[in-house]
């Protein structure tokens, strides 16, 4: 019997799982559950808030400056007798779209580089490199002080400074993934049908760059809303009225002694945030990389 | 016979979020003082579990139960100072891969010291003559320059020895040795395997050696055991399992390796269908019925118990019998008539003064290079349409550059490449859309071949579109049909690369190839990756299609027995250069240069009774960038005749047919000194 | 190993010239007219005018670019138009502040960090590897001037045990009695890096540990100390080595929102006061000493790597 030309007995298929399937699977890891809830609750709050705050961001109640939480201010007040509860929850919405457009917009410029770069190599590749090792040296906080002192503050330029500095740290990731990928046959195998650069670049090699960067972003979301609030602890940030939560810490630094709260609120929300992100990345990360 | 080591039912079990996979099953051997005992298998059979269990170095995962008595200590039972005791002492352990065994921060002589340190109360001036002993045991050149080095600096084999003598500085009763030469070229192997034999004579040692290689197995072995989806199926002495396998498994593996002399023109290998089944998933009963000839209902009704079948041989089919008395109803042959590769005198390919160097810097910055690695120095050959030349060679000879310069991938530095008319020695980007199509590649490494975000419809359907080979209202059919000319159906069209085995992703990249009615398909080693018995399916696979489609083949490995298996002529490759080319019959056949003949001899062969030949080589390979004067193989040649080896390059001696020799030894001499020596084909 | 060390140093060189053209040209980008935040608003166009050519404003770019780069390298670094004095001597000053905030903080965060990551990397997806993962997946989530708030909250608002005010004044550079304006800084700059180091540390011992070498020194009947000390160790502790000297650097000048929470007079706040008020020179200065700073630590951190790592020393 010639059983050589008999198809390969078919296999039971070891069931790959797509990628929303592990996913929704995450819902029992306890540390992304926590992440995901606390952004879960932060989009609401932004998007719900005007809807849900009893007073306006800048409505100040005379006489009342720097009071302590009360029935009629959950959170106290500031220096300008203005509802804290208020500002923080209308402070959330720039909080949670600024630092997602940057570092969107981040990707897109730093995974076209990183492209770019490893895929061409060279002295381009190089020089390329060297420069965003060069703006990777700065201390992060040190570029967005000198961007937004170069073109001022604004919600705009702050999206645009983070970005910016976000990007090498993207390029450099990308980048590396693209020499890895580069030397792999079915590179090799695409090149030996003479597909064009532009093809091996976002049919070959981008899609399996995909999974990484959305991992590495959701991190660096986090780092970039941390800096954002930073910028506006140092006076830099978005500029009044709208709140801004590092703006609020700062300003209630020296009421410390008066009221804790008042710094220490907006500092926990910003802090719950950045946790926040962490621990989906974290736990994304281990889905994703089962994948490879 | 005192036991040494005695299993008793071991059953391990890991712990994965896929399940829970079985291992090893109810596992029972015996080694005895002295007698060195082989472990066969494929990967994932459970071996190398095996050899963790006795060491008790198994996972956090891993659960464990049964008896494993060593000198009649259960180790399942002992505490942890007792196995510390043991560990070294009197059970040794050598892996695989000796350079990722040592420690790159610690020198050689440190980790040599340590071992007794641990267990004994020497001098340092004791250990130090001890050391220098057992190195000089492993034939270490040198050995008190190696002492001072750190194990990156030393080659594969020198690494190899190390770990070896690091096993034996306490003379162990028992040494495991888990696959210790896959890895290494084969004439580095024979040298180990050859210091072994000393080793055992003189220490007298049990010896587990676990391998899926059945000729080192049938070199070294006294009894050997096979194993399967974590099961014992057969055990007996070595003799008596090559002579008389009783299981279809153990017959289907000693058929489907090509024995020596094989020729696609005799015969077509045998292979195993199907795969392995995953240890999570294993079937009911006999583990290896879907893959059997032999199976019926009662095979998969219930498991099937050893059975013991002649003087200390057991087998764990109920059908062992029919394996031995008609062992034909297990493997079968197919018919060969129309399978030659006809011979089209038309030159399909023409490789002329090809040198290919590589740049190397010349100071500390790199700013000077010059081109000094010389990996191509020199190549002609000639390639007629639809016939297969095999080239082979060992590691760092050059031969996966050629494939890669004849892909265009890498430049050529001078030389010709003339391909079907056209001029290949351009890189990739210069040549004609059109003659793209016609000569494509199969890579090495199965698992980075295919895009892993691709489906195979995707990786399959691409070369379709891009050489516009069909219409796109046939695109689907024909993807089907390229799916069944490798033996896959069509479920596999949605599947992605990471569903399938190793074999199986072969399989789609030989598809993908073909795809576009090439003319030449170059195979950079396609099978070297692959289980020994999916080998045997997609070689003989690559030699239907190529037959089929009237392709010609470039076909690059290692493997002597693989490449004469399935080339018309053969081109055997040291340094960069060519020592050997000619029709496979005659290659294989005296006269043959040195480095043939001692690639051929440092084979081992799949039976205990085949004399071991002695010709070794000395020394390494010396490096591309600074290679030998005159002829490239004198510093190693176990027949040099003098000075005019190392001034003067090798005139080629034809002998006939096409067949050429780059030697000075005349070739009437060469043929009557190898005629007595080499080994009978 | 020498190529090695020369590459980088050639690097380094190059990556210091990029660097100095971007602060540069970040400085010309700002759109402030020197000579009127020197001399001030009520200042007449004329007065401007002459002062930008006597100071040199309006020469071309790249004449600009090399005068002052000469002038850095040599340590002219000016005057700042904010202050008003010398640059240099304050730049000293602070960074000798940074410096030994710095010092102090890796005091506590690496023998820390080091012991927490090799225990999580030992005790491999057991409780002291969950407690110590989620521990610094927390501490690297804190933002600074959070952790710096907590702490100012409870020393010293609540405990009333250390200063919330970090300033020196001219006198108070005698650190035996002022040690204790050190201490919440550099334990709120710990608290981050620490997280982080750690992680890091857990990662190479854990890939150490699962290693083929290490299999090798249990099966030779070493005992586990022996084990762990000349085997693991050696090998695992390399990366976090050098990344800890990167990391000094960026202590030194990245403290930007800590020096500023706690008012500690470093070279991190001295940036920032320059930023905000557009004090040219100040901003150039400083920031160019942060950057080359953490440049050569890289170097640095590179070349120890080399060393304790026998593949590149020895090949």
């Amino acid at each position: 019997m010639d059983q050589s030309l008999e198809p390969v007995l078919s296999q039971p298929v070891v069931t790959k799982r797509s990628i929303w399937q592990r996913i929704f699977a995450l819902r029992r890891n306890l540390t992304v559950l926590i992440g995901a809830s606390i952004l879960i609750f932060w989009v609401f709050i932004a998007i719900a808030a005007p809807l849900i705050v009893p007073y306006g961001i800048n409505e100040m109640a005379s006489g009342q400056v720097w009071k302590p939480p009360s029935a009629a201010h959950p959170f106290g007040t500031d220096n300008l007798g203005r509802d804290i509860f208020t500002r923080v929850l209308i402070g959330a919405r720039q909080m949670v779209v600024l630092p997602t457009l940057s570092v969107g917009l981040a990707v897109i410029i730093g995974a076209s580089i990183g492209l770019l770069s490893g895929y061409r190599g060279g002295w381009v590749d190089e020089l390329i490199m060297r420069v965003m090792d060069a703006m990777m040296a700065f201390p992060v906080l040190m570029l967005y002080l000198m961007i937004i002192a170069a073109v001022g503050a604004s919600a705009v330029n702050v999206v645009i400074a983070v970005a910016v500095a976000t990007a090498p740290g993207i390029s450099r990731l990308v980048r590396g993934l693209v020499l890895d990928l580069r030397s792999r046959e079915f590179i090799a195998a695409a090149r030996m049908r003479g597909e064009s650069t532009r093809y091996i670049l976002f049919r070959e090699i981008l899609p399996n760059t995909i999974n990484p960067i959305i991992v590495d972003a959701l991190v660096r979301i986090g780092y970039a809303s941390f800096s954002i609030s930073a910028l506006g602890f140092l006076g830099l940030g978005v500029p009044p009225p709208n709140p801004d939560w590092g703006g609020m810490v700062s300003e209630a630094r020296n009421a410390l002694i008066i009221t804790p709260t008042a710094p220490l609120i907006p500092a926990l929300a910003i802090a719950s945030l950045v946790i926040g992100f962490n621990l989906v990345a974290d736990g994304l990360s281990e889905a994703l990389r089962s994948e490879r | 016979m005192t036991p040494v080591l005695e299993i008793q039912n071991l059953n391990v079990n890991y712990h994965s979020s896929r399940g829970i996979a079985h291992a090893v099953r109810d596992l029972s051997l015996t080694i005895n003082g002295g007698e060195t005992y082989g472990l066969v298998g494929e990967s994932g059979c459970g071996k190398s579990t095996v050899a963790l269990s006795i060491m008790r170095y198994l996972p956090r995962q891993a659960q464990d139960s049964g008896e494993i008595r060593f000198q009649g200590r259960d180790l399942r039972q002992a505490p942890a100072d007792e196995l510390r005791y043991l560990r070294g002492n009197r059970i040794a352990i050598v892996y695989q891969d000796p350079q990722s065994s040592l420690n790159p921060v610690l020198t050689i002589e440190r980790q040599l010291s340590e071992v007794i340190a641990a267990h004994e109360e020497l001098s340092a001036s004791e250990t130090r003559r001890r050391i220098l002993d057992m190195l000089e045991k492993v034939r270490m050149p040198d050995p008190e320059y190696i002492l001072r080095r750190y194990p990156h600096q030393l080659s594969g084999g020198m690494q190899q020895r190390v770990v070896i003598a690091m096993a034996l500085l306490l003379q162990p009763d028992l040494v495991i040795m888990d696959e210790p030469t896959t890895g290494l070229d084969v004439t580095i192997e024979a040298g180990v395997l050859d210091i072994l034999d000393d080793l055992r004579r003189e220490f007298k040692m049990a010896i587990l050696y676990i391998s899926h290689n059945l000729g080192v197995i049938a070199r070294i072995c006294d009894r050997v055991g096979v194993m399967y989806a974590g099961e014992l199926i057969e055990q007996a002495p070595v003799n008596d399992l090559f002579a008389h396998p009783s299981h279809p498994y153990t017959l289907g593996l000693l058929r489907c390796v090509p024995r020596q002399g094989l020729r696609y023109t005799n015969e077509a290998l045998y292979s195993i269908p199907g795969r392995v089944p995953p240890l999570t998933m294993l079937p009911q009963g006999c583990a290896f019925a879907p893959r059997c000839a032999l199976a019926e209902s009662a095979c998969t009704a219930a498991h099937p118990r050893l059975e013991s079948t002649a003087q200390d041989h057991i087998a764990r089919c109920i059908h062992w019998e029919t394996v031995v008395e008609q062992p034909e109803r297990v493997t079968y042959t197919k018919p060969v008539s129309a399978q030659i590769n006809q011979n089209s005198k038309r030159d399909l390919l023409n490789v002329r003064a090809l040198k290919v160097h590589f740049m190397q810097a010349l100071d500390v910055l790199g700013i000077r290079k010059r081109p000094n690695i010389k990996v191509i120095d020199g190549v002609n050959f000639d390639l007629p349409a639809q016939r297969t030349l095999g080239v082979v060679g060992e590691s760092g000879c050059g031969k996966s550059t050629i494939a890669k310069v004849l892909a265009g991938l890498t430049p050529v530095t001078s030389g010709e490449i003339e391909f079907s008319g056209n001029d290949f020695s351009r890189p990739i980007e210069a040549r004609s859309g059109d003659s793209l199509k016609q000569l494509q590649m199969v890579f090495q490494n199965p698992d980075s071949s295919l895009n892993p975000r691709h489906t195979i419809a995707q990786t399959l359907s691409r070369p379709l579109r891009r050489f516009k080979i069909v219409s796109p209202e046939q695109e689907h059919e024909t993807i089907i049909g390229l799916l069944r000319s490798v033996n896959l159906d069509e479920s596999y069209l949605d599947r992605y690369p990471s569903q399938l085995s190793g074999g199986e992703k072969q399989r789609v990249a030989i598809a993908r190839a073909f795809a576009g009615n090439p003319e030449l398909v170059v195979c950079d080693e396609p099978i070297s990756s692959l289980d020994v018995s999916v080998q045997a399916a997609v070689l003989n696979l690559l030699h239907d299609l190529q037959h089929q489609r009237q392709v010609a083949l470039v076909f690059i490995a290692h493997d002597l027995n693989v490449v004469r298996y399935i080339s018309d002529e053969v081109a055997v490759i040291y340094l960069g250069r060519i020592c050997e080319i000619g029709p496979t019959d005659r290659i294989f056949s005296a006269p043959s240069h040195p480095y043939t003949e001692a690639l051929m001899s440092a084979i081992p062969v799949a039976d205990p009774n085949a004399e071991v030949n002695p010709i070794r080589l000395s020394g390494i390979v010396p490096s591309p960038a600074n290679p030998p004067t005159g002829c490239r193989f004198h510093t190693r040649c176990p027949r040099k005749i003098g000075a005019i080896c190392e001034t003067h390059e090798p005139p080629a001696q034809g002998a006939g047919d096409g067949h050429k020799i780059f030697c000075h030894i005349p070739l009437d001499e060469l043929r009557e000194l190898q005629t007595d020596s080499m080994v009978k084909m | 190993m020498l190529r090695f060390i020369l590459r980088r140093i050639v690097t380094l060189i190059i990556t210091m010239l990029a660097l100095s053209m971007l602060i540069f040209g970040l400085s010309e980008v700002l759109p402030i007219e020197p000579a009127l935040v020197i001399l001030g608003r009520e200042s007449t166009p004329e007065a401007r005018a002459a002062l930008s050519e006597q100071m040199g404003f309006n020469r071309p770019l790249p004449e600009r670019y090399v005068n002052w780069l000469a002038r850095f390298i040599s340590g002219d670094w000016g005057e700042s138009y904010r202050l008003g004095v010398p640059i240099q001597p304050l730049v000293m000053r602070r960074l000798l502040n940074s410096v030994i905030l710095a010092g102090f903080a890796l005091l506590i965060i690496s023998p820390i960090s080091l012991f927490l990551g090799v225990l999580a990397g030992l005790y491999r997806a057991r409780w002291p590897d969950r407690a110590i993962s989620a521990g610094s997946l927390l501490t690297i989530s804190l933002p600074d001037f959070v952790v710096g708030l907590l702490l100012i909250i409870i020393f010293s608002w609540w405990l009333k045990l250390l200063p919330a005010d970090s300033s020196l004044r001219g006198a108070d550079l005698d650190l035996t009695q002022h040690w204790r304006k050190l201490v919440l800084p550099a334990v709120t700059a710990a608290f981050v890096l620490v997280g982080y180091i750690t992680r890091v540390t857990r990662v190479s011992m854990i890939e150490v540990m699962e290693s083929p070498y290490i299999r090798t020194a249990v099966l030779k009947g070493l005992p586990y100390r022996t084990v762990i000390i000349r085997h693991a160790l050696r090998n695992a502790l390399i990366a976090p080595i050098a990344i800890i000297t990167t990391q000094f650097a960026w202590l030194i000048g990245g403290l930007i929102v800590i020096e500023q929470l706690f008012n500690y007079p470093g070279l991190g706040s001295l940036f920032a006061d320059a930023a905000r008020s557009n004090d040219l020179p100040m901003i150039a200065t400083s920031s160019m000493i942060t950057v080359s700073l953490i440049v050569f630590s890289q170097v640095i951190a590179d070349v120890l790597y080399g060393l304790l790592n026998p593949r590149i020393r020895f090949s």
